[in-house]
C-alpha cells in the first residue's frame, strides 16, 4: 500500500516537468512579438516581414554576449542595405542594466525590451545568447545557440545565403 | 482512520514535490546566478592553482573536468 502510493508520488512529480512551449526549430514559423525599444515605441516582428530578420536575445550579465555585440553591429552595417534587421532584444530584469551595458558596447541595431521574458519563453531559449535568423517568409532558417568568436563566419556565410534567397 | 491521515499526508508531499518539478530557472533567468559572488570558488586563478596541485598529490589527472590517466604524470 505504502509503496503504491509513493509510486504515485513520484510519478505526480514528473508529470509537472514535462510541459513546455513548442520549439521554435529551423523551417517553423518564428513566434510573433511586439515590444518596446528605448523610446517607448514598440516594434513588431510582423511589420517586418519581408526582410530577413535576426532575432538576438541577449543580456547584460552575459559574458558572451559581449562577445557578440562587435560582430552584430558589423552585420548590421554590412548587410542592412541588403534587407537584413537585427533585433537585440534585452531579458534583462532592471532597465538600467541594459543601458549601463549598451553605454559602454553600443548597440548599431534595434534594442527592444523584454523583462517579463515573454519572447524568450515563446522562442523556448535554451541557451544564452541564442540568435534566431528569419527568413523573408517569416520561417526560421537557422537558431544559433551560444556566441564564440569561431561562430563568427559560420554566421556571415548564414545570413548572406539567406539574403541571397528570392522574396 | 491511521490509513487516511497518511494518505492525506502523502498527498500534500506529493503536491509540494510537484512544485519543486516546475520551477526550472530558465536560461534568460540566470542574472543573479551570473554574478562573480555566485561562483563555487572566488578565485578563478588560485582555483586553477590549487586544482593543480590537487591534481598532482592525488594522482589523478583529469578529476576535475573530462576523463584522463590516473598515471600522475605531469
Amino acid at each position: 500500500m505504502r509503496l503504491v502510493l509513493f509510486a504515485g508520488m513520484i510519478l505526480c512529480a514528473f508529470l509537472g516537468a514535462g510541459s513546455g512551449a513548442q520549439a521554435a526549430r529551423a523551417g517553423h514559423s518564428a513566434p510573433a512579438f511586439s515590444l518596446p525599444s528605448a523610446s517607448g515605441k514598440s516594434a513588431s516582428l510582423d511589420a517586418l516581414k519581408g526582410q530577413v530578420v535576426l532575432v538576438d536575445f541577449w543580456a547584460s550579465w552575459c559574458a558572451p554576449c559581449r562577445e557578440s555585440f562587435p560582430f552584430l553591429n558589423r552585420m548590421q552595417r554590412q548587410y542592412g542595405a541588403q534587407g537584413l534587421h537585427i533585433l537585440g532584444i534585452n531579458v534583462d530584469e532592471k532597465r538600467v542594466d541594459a543601458t549601463r551595458f549598451l553605454a559602454k558596447i553600443p548597440a548599431q541595431f534595434s534594442v527592444l525590451y523584454d523583462a517579463a521574458g515573454e519572447t524568450p519563453k515563446a522562442y523556448d531559449l535554451k541557451v544564452m545568447p541564442s540568435s534566431y535568423l528569419i527568413g523573408r517568409d517569416g520561417k526560421i532558417r537557422l537558431v544559433h545557440q551560444g556566441f564564440k568568436a569561431k561562430d563568427q563566419a559560420a554566421l556571415e556565410a548564414a545570413i548572406a545565403s539567406v539574403l541571397r534567397e528570392k522574396s | 482512520m491511521r490509513i487516511v491521515r497518511h494518505l492525506f499526508a502523502l498527498s500534500l508531499l506529493a503536491l509540494a514535490l510537484n512544485g519543486c518539478a516546475t520551477t526550472e530557472v530558465k536560461a534568460w533567468e540566470k542574472s543573479a546566478l551570473a554574478k562573480p559572488s555566485m561562483a563555487f570558488d572566488g578565485n578563478v586563478l588560485e582555483a586553477r592553482f590549487a586544482d593543480h596541485t590537487f591534481q598532482s598529490k592525488e594522482g589523478a589527472r583529469g578529476n576535475g573536468a573530462v576523463g584522463g590517466g590516473g598515471c600522475g604524470c605531469n
